[in-house]
C-alpha cells in the first residue's frame, strides 16, 4: 500500500490522513466546492476537487471518486463514516477496481448492514436479542398480529436504516398502521429498501456498544465498551468508558457476544457492536455499525491503541498482533461532541463563520477538530466541529478534566454545544448514573435550555 | 544572468512540463536549459497535484498550464479524469483557439475509468485560450477552455 484516498471530509478526513502520515502512506484527499479550504485538503499530500457542494454530487458520487484514485494513482482507499463507508456496492466496485478498501468486505457490509440479517445471525449464534419479528413484515396485517404479540410500544425499523434513523414509534393499534405505511414510505426514498422489521421498545434503555478489531486471517479483540446513553434524538452527544453501570461479568459478557457475532459475519477491520441495556441489567443486540465510528477516539484513549492505524494494517494483510490480554482499561474517558448546533433554540444548526477558535489543551487533553479561525462551515453537511476527549483516573476525574477543558474552549461566531455539555456535568441524574437514551429528549421536551447551574462562557 | 533567474526559468519549466528552453535576454546573454532523463508523458504516468501552503489559496487553477486573468467565462470540467482534445491520438483537436462554439460543441473528451465521456461547452463564443495540457488529469471544477 503507498498511497491512501480519503473518501470523506471534515475531522474523520483529518484523522486518517494523520494515521497514514503515521504510517508513511501517501495521501489524497477529495473535496466539494465547499471544501476547498477545508483542513484535510491543506494536510494531504494531493487534493482533487470531484463535485459540487451538495453531497450527491461530490462525497457520494463514486464515478468521481474513482476516477480521482485513477489518475492520483492511489491504491487504497479509506471510506471514513457516513457518506460511503457502509456501501457494499461501493467496497464492491473498490475491489473490482484493485481498491484496496480499507474496512470489512463487501459481502460482510451487506450482511451486517441488513438489520433484519444481523439479528437473524446474532440469534442462530445465541446472542440475546430484541424481543422483535422474524425477519421482514410483508404489510401492515402481519404488522399489527407481530405487534400484538410483542406488546406496545414498539419500534417499526427499517431494515436498510442504522444509526438510529429509519425508526418510527407505534403506542397502539391505530398509531401501528399509521406509522407502518409512513414508514416503508421512509424507508424507500432514505434507504432504497422498503423493507422493514418490528422491535419491541425496550424502556428506558442504556446504549452500549463494544469496540472489536479482527484480521484477515480469523484473529479478533474487543477493545471494550463505550457507554453512549446521552443522545438527542438518536444522535450521540456524550460517550464514556468504561460503562459506568457494568461489572466485570457483564462487560466479559458484552465482550463474548460482540466477538461472537463479528465471527459468525466473518468480519475483519474495526467495527462496534451496540447493544441495548435494560434495566434489569440485560443486554440485547441491537446492530453492528460496519465502519470506523466518531467515537472510536474513546477507545483508542481508553486502551492506547490507534484504531485508524489498526484498520490500515488490517487492510493492508497484517496479522493482528495485539493479544486479547493485552488489551487493558487504563483510567475514564469521557468525549463531548462540539456541534454547531444551538441548544436555546431546539439544536437547531447553526453553521457560520468561526471568529474565533480557541482550542482547549493540557495533561489528559486530545482534541479531534477539521475547524480553525476564520474557517466558514458549510452549511451542507454534518454539524461536528470538534471531539473532546478527556481522561481521568476514574470518572469524576474524567468530569473535572472535562469541566477545565470546555470552559477553555473559546468559540466565537457560531452557537455550539458546549453549554448543553457544561450543564449535563453537573446534572445530578447524570452524576448518580441514572438516565437512559431518552433522558435529554426528556429534559428539552420539559422546557430546558441548558442554561443554568453552570458559569456562562 | 542571475543565478535567481536561472532558478525562476527551471521552476516554469517544471510547472509547464518543458523539456528544454533557450532563451536570448536583451543584453545578449544566451542559456539553454534542458531536462536529462525526462520519460515522455503519458497518461499512466502519476501526476501528483501539490497545493498551496497558506489557506484559502484558490485550488481550482491547479492543473492550468498556462495561468489565465481571472476574468471571462470558462469552460470548466464536469467530472474528474484525464482530458483529450481529440477523439483519438489520430483525429484533430475537437476546437482550437479561434473556433466559433455553441452550448453544445463537444469541445473535449475527459477519459474516467476507461469510458471516454464528450464534455460540452455549455456556453457560446470563441475559443481564446485552451489551459490544459494534452492527456492530463483534470479535477472536477478545473479550467479547460477560456472563452470570448
Amino acid at each position: 500500500m503507498k498511497k491512501v484516498l480519503i473518501a470523506n471530509r471534515g475531522e474523520i478526513a483529518v484523522r486518517v490522513i494523520r494515521a497514514c502520515r503515521d504510517l508513511g502512506l501517501e495521501t489524497v484527499a477529495i473535496y466539494s466546492q465547499a471544501d476547498h479550504e477545508s483542513l484535510h485538503v491543506l494536510n494531504a499530500d494531493e487534493a482533487i476537487c470531484i463535485g459540487e457542494a451538495p453531497s450527491q454530487k461530490s462525497y457520494l458520487k463514486i464515478a468521481n471518486i474513482l476516477s480521482a484514485c485513477e489518475i492520483t494513482h492511489a491504491d487504497a482507499l479509506h471510506p471514513g463514516y457516513g457518506f460511503l463507508a457502509e456501501n457494499s456496492k461501493f467496497a464492491a466496485i473498490c475491489k473490482s477496481c484493485g481498491l484496496n478498501f480499507i474496512g470489512p468486505s463487501d459481502e460482510s457490509i451487506a450482511l451486517l448492514g441488513d438489520k433484519a440479517r444481523a439479528r437473524d445471525l446474532a440469534q442462530k449464534n445465541k446472542i440475546p436479542v430484541i424481543p422483535g419479528s422474524n425477519g421482514i413484515i410483508q404489510n401492515v396485517q402481519e404488522g399489527v398480529k407481530e405487534a400484538k404479540r410483542l406488546g406496545f410500544p414498539i419500534f417499526i425499523k427499517a431494515v436498510g436504516g442504522g444509526g438510529g434513523k429509519g425508526i418510527r414509534i407505534a403506542h397502539t393499534h391505530e398509531e401501528f398502521i399509521r406509522q407502518f405505511s409512513a414508514a416503508r414510505i421512509e424507508a424507500e426514498t432514505s434507504f432504497n429498501n422498503p423493507d422493514l422489521y418490528l422491535e419491541k421498545m425496550i424502556l428506558t434503555p442504556r446504549h452500549i456498544e463494544v469496540q472489536i478489531l479482527g484480521d484477515k486471517y480469523g484473529n479478533y479483540i474487543h477493545l471494550f465498551e463505550r457507554d453512549c446513553t446521552i443522545q438527542r434524538r438518536r444522535q450521540k452527544l456524550i460517550e464514556e468508558a468504561p460503562s459506568p453501570v457494568l461489572n466485570d461479568s457483564l462487560r466479559r459478557k458484552l465482550g463474548e457476544a460482540a466477538l461472537a457475532i463479528a465471527k459468525a459475519a466473518g468480519y475483519y477491520s474495526a467495527g462496534t457492536v451496540e447493544f441495548l441495556l435494560d434495566k434489569e441489567s440485560n443486554f440485547y443486540f441491537m446492530e453492528v455499525n460496519t465502519r470506523i465510528q466518531v467515537e472510536h477516539t474513546v477507545t483508542e484513549e481508553l486502551t492506547g491503541i490507534d484504531l485508524v492505524v489498526e484498520q490500515i494494517k488490517i487492510a493492508r494483510g497484517e496479522k493482528l498482533n495485539i493479544r486479547q490480554k493485552e488489551v487493558a482499561i487504563k483510567g475514564h474517558i469521557i468525549q463531548f461532541r462540539v456541534n454547531a448546533e444551538d441548544p436555546l433554540r431546539g439544536f437547531a444548526p447553526s453553521p457560520g463563520i468561526l471568529n474565533y477558535y480557541a482550542l482547549p489543551g493540557g495533561p489528559h487533553v486530545r482534541v479531534d477538530t477539521a475547524c480553525y479561525t476564520k474557517y466558514k462551515i458549510p452549511p451542507h453537511y454534518d454539524s461536528l466541529v470538534a471531539k473532546v476527549i478527556v481522561r481521568g483516573k476514574d470518572r469524576k476525574g474524567a468530569l473535572a478534566v472535562g469541566m477545565r477543558a470546555l470552559k477553555e474552549f473559546h468559540i466565537e461566531g457560531i452557537s455550539t454545544t458546549i453549554p448543553f455539555h457544561l450543564y449535563m456535568m453537573q446534572d445530578p441524574r447524570f452524576l448518580k448514573n441514572d438516565y437512559s437514551v431518552t433522558y435529554v429528549d426528556q429534559l428539552i421536551e420539559e422546557g430546558n435550555t441548558f442554561l443554568d447551574n453552570h458559569d456562562s462562557g | 544572468m542571475e543565478f535567481e533567474q536561472i532558478k525562476e526559468l527551471m521552476e516554469a519549466m517544471e510547472k509547464m512540463g518543458m523539456r528544454r528552453l533557450r532563451i536570448k535576454n536583451k543584453s545578449g546573454d544566451e542559456i539553454e536549459l534542458e531536462k536529462e532523463n525526462e520519460p515522455r508523458p503519458s497518461p499512466q504516468d502519476a501526476v501528483s497535484y501539490p497545493h498551496y501552503e497558506s489557506v484559502g489559496c484558490s485550488l481550482t487553477s491547479l492543473n492550468s498550464v498556462t495561468p489565465s486573468s481571472g476574468e471571462g467565462k470558462f469552460i470548466t470540467a464536469p467530472l474528474v479524469g484525464t482530458l483529450y482534445y481529440a477523439i483519438s491520438p489520430d483525429d484533430l483537436p475537437l476546437v482550437k483557439i479561434g473556433d466559433v462554439i455553441n452550448e453544445n460543441s463537444v469541445v473535449c473528451i475527459i477519459e474516467a475509468m476507461k469510458v471516454m465521456n464528450e464534455v460540452r461547452a455549455g456556453v457560446s463564443g470563441t475559443v481564446v485560450e485552451v489551459l490544459v495540457q494534452n492527456a492530463h488529469p483534470v479535477e472536477f471544477g478545473t479550467k479547460l477552455f477560456k472563452i470570448a
